[in-house]
């Protein structure tokens, strides 16, 4: 959206208009241009109409007076006092059943066990998942011809094949 | 009480003690699991030995024999470093060497023997439960095809 015929900067003179953000300097031209400009009047129309729009969207949403009744009951039920617990919270001694505890070492345990599987497994991972990949380092084969064949569809495998004489000749795919 | 809250505690003590002590079970020598079927292919029939359901779909899509049998089957297990031995058809020995374990996959040499002819000397690096075929020498009318499997235990 914009005014056609008019440069931007008269353009940001009517946004600033709406918005109520005018420098002192330029309000009496701007009033006066809006007077005789009929395009720039229906430019600022349209966009208080856009601004309203969007503020009447903005609004709290209405809820059905059952859901506010509702809403009423479940509040009364709500502890008055619940607020956020302290970080320190963490580390109270909590009851649970005939063990007294505190929450925070569970986090510590938690993370000492992942750093003894890091430790147990150098590579950091869980164990390996089951697979076909493999990869050949290096072949020789001083007789025969020899090629090896990496998998292109994840069922195949890796292949070393040895050409070696008196074998059929069926060559693999 | 003291003594149930010093539970937690000792835990911590017990896991960090062993967290310190678990690079030397991740560097010890862990024995490497071998397992080698030996597969006699050929253009004879049309038979796929129900023991290679396994390794069937793969190995229709790797090679056009239209007949796949396993002849043979052994597993070993070797730690890093050692090297063991299987007897192939036609007097061929088939020698396996896991020489270590990297980026999660074990390092294996492995090489195809004739008499004192060497056929294929390669090294090869599994993932683990990973295999690999090794084809092409001749058995019979056909070829035999070797799947070489390697896994930690």
């Amino acid at each position: 959206m914009g005014v056609k015929g008019h440069s931007r900067s008269m353009e940001w003179l009517v946004m600033q208009a709406h918005d109520g953000q005018l420098p002192e300097r330029h309000r009496a031209a701007v009033a006066a241009h809006l007077v005789d400009c009929a395009e720039c009047r229906s430019y600022l129309g349209a966009t208080r109409s856009v601004s309203a729009w969007l503020r009447s969207r903005e609004s709290a949403p209405e809820f059905s007076p059952a859901f506010s009744e509702v809403w009423r009951g479940v509040a009364s039920r709500l502890p008055a006092s619940a607020g956020p617990l302290p970080w320190w919270g963490a580390w109270r001694w909590v009851k649970l059943g005939g063990w007294s505890f505190r929450p925070g070492w569970l986090a510590a345990v938690g993370l000492t066990a992942a750093l003894l599987l890091l430790l147990v497994n150098p590579y950091g991972r869980l164990p390996l998942p089951q697979s076909h990949e493999a990869s050949v380092a290096f072949v020789e084969a001083s007789d025969y011809p020899v090629i090896v064949m990496m998998p292109a569809h994840p069922h195949e495998m890796t292949v070393i094949w040895l050409f070696e004489q008196g074998a059929p000749p069926v060559p693999p795919t | 009480m003291s003594r149930v809250r010093n539970h937690p505690r000792v835990a911590i003590w017990l896991l960090a003690l062993l967290s310190l002590s678990a690079p030397t079970l991740a560097a010890g020598a862990e024995p490497i699991r071998l397992g080698v079927e030996v597969i006699y292919a050929s253009n004879e029939g049309q038979r796929v030995d129900p023991s290679l359901a396994g390794v069937e779909r793969q190995l229709r899509a790797s090679f056009r024999y239209s007949s796949y049998q396993r002849i043979g089957s052994h597993e070993l297990v070797r730690p890093i470093g050692q090297q063991g031995t299987v007897p192939l058809p036609g007097g061929r020995t088939l020698l396996l060497a896991p020489q270590g374990i990297s980026g999660g996959s074990v390092v294996l040499l492995a090489s195809i023997q004739d008499g004192g002819r060497i056929l294929l000397n390669t090294e090869l690096k599994l993932a683990n439960g990973g295999t690999i075929l090794v084809g092409g020498p001749a058995h019979q009318s056909g070829v035999l095809i070797l799947a070489i499997t390697a896994a930690t235990p």
